[in-house]
């Protein structure tokens, strides 16, 4: 769907954003966070995903993390950051083995109701970067629901309800190196038809600006 | 000094409360975790300074500060929020927001808040 010119512009969009959000995550557990080069594509339908995508997502097989929140107003749709639940549990321990949260129980093994609020904050504030990004990019203000945590079991065939039919969804595979904790995730935006649309404009006049 | 810390997030509410005190030993805090609880919270204790995050359930933030500054119009409300639009920062500094602060919270930030107060005390 995208041009060789589009998919690197938007790479490189989305890898500014993932700087940034890589920026607030070594804020939250107070570390160096070193980001590697995000995976983007922006993938119109199930049958695009089943080609193009769906083998990259398969460390999300098994027990996943997934915090989401709504998005709307002129760019309307929904974020979703997943993790392995055990890449999540790292990433909450790192964030609550900060001494700024020295009175707070830890647990080594699951998720304790303190855990998933701290994965909620997580989710809140790396998705907001990701689309407050968007919304800074398309000059157009965002409203966002409230993020929501949700424990799933996705089996390999389970992969394709990530992509909502109607819906173009804009896939960013990233991982964050925290000290030695190598943290593998993915951020899924389901853009609706309209949004992706502007989405598209925007990256055209990027390149427009750049190539003339 | 009162100072009314309104977040729903439970672990950041707890650590800022903590930071706070660490700063200013002679601040009585009180504590919110939703909109709705924020304001009568407000209301009933009338803060000297008020922490506020934007995204909550019962009423955003954006509906508190509106709702704080007709009755108050020189509250002193410190926002503080993931969201990193320019529009949000402009609405709230033009619902009357003393202080704007980007999530996530950190000590640093905590402390500089601190200071702040300070310094208006």
């Amino acid at each position: 769907m995208l041009t060789p010119l589009q998919q690197d512009a938007l790479k490189e969009f989305m890898n500014v954003s993932i700087g940034q959000a890589g920026h607030v995550l070594s804020e939250m557990v107070n570390q160096k966070v070193h980001l590697e080069v995000p995976e983007v594509y922006l993938l119109q339908n199930q049958t695009e995903a089943d080609q193009r995508y769906l083998k990259k997502i398969q460390f999300l097989t098994g027990h996943v993390v997934s915090s989401s929140l709504r998005f709307g107003v002129v760019c309307s749709g929904q974020a979703r950051l997943l993790f392995p639940v055990t890449k999540g549990k790292q990433l909450v321990d790192l964030l609550l083995g900060d001494d700024l949260f020295l009175e707070v129980e830890k647990i080594d093994d699951g998720f304790s109701e303190t855990d998933t609020d701290a994965m909620k904050e997580i989710g809140n504030v790396l998705l907001n970067v990701i689309i407050g990004c968007l919304g800074n990019l398309l000059e157009t203000p965002i409203e966002y629901s409230l993020p929501e945590v949700e424990f799933l079991y996705l089996t390999e065939n389970q992969h394709r309800s990530m992509f909502c039919g109607g819906y173009y969804t804009l896939v960013i595979h990233n991982t964050f190196l925290v000290g030695e904790n190598r943290i593998e995730g993915a951020i899924f935006v389901m853009l609706c038809m309209d949004s992706a649309v502007q989405l598209l404009h925007k990256i055209d006049e990027m390149l427009v600006d750049l190539y003339g | 000094m009162k100072i009314l810390v309104v977040d729903d997030s439970l672990v950041y509410r707890t650590a800022i409360v903590r930071l706070l005190k660490d700063n200013l030993p002679e601040a009585d805090c009180f504590t919110a975790g939703d909109g709705i609880e924020g304001l009568a919270t407000y209301l009933r204790e009338r803060p000297n300074y008020t922490l506020l995050d934007l995204l909550m359930p019962g009423m955003t933030g954006q509906e508190v500060l509106k709702k704080i500054k007709e009755t108050d119009p020189a509250a002193k409300v410190i926002i503080l929020t993931a969201d990193i639009q320019k529009f949000t920062e402009k609405e709230v500094r033009d619902l009357g927001a003393w202080f704007f602060v980007h999530k996530p919270i950190t000590r640093e930030k905590v402390i500089a808040l601190a200071e702040i107060i300070k310094g208006a005390s």
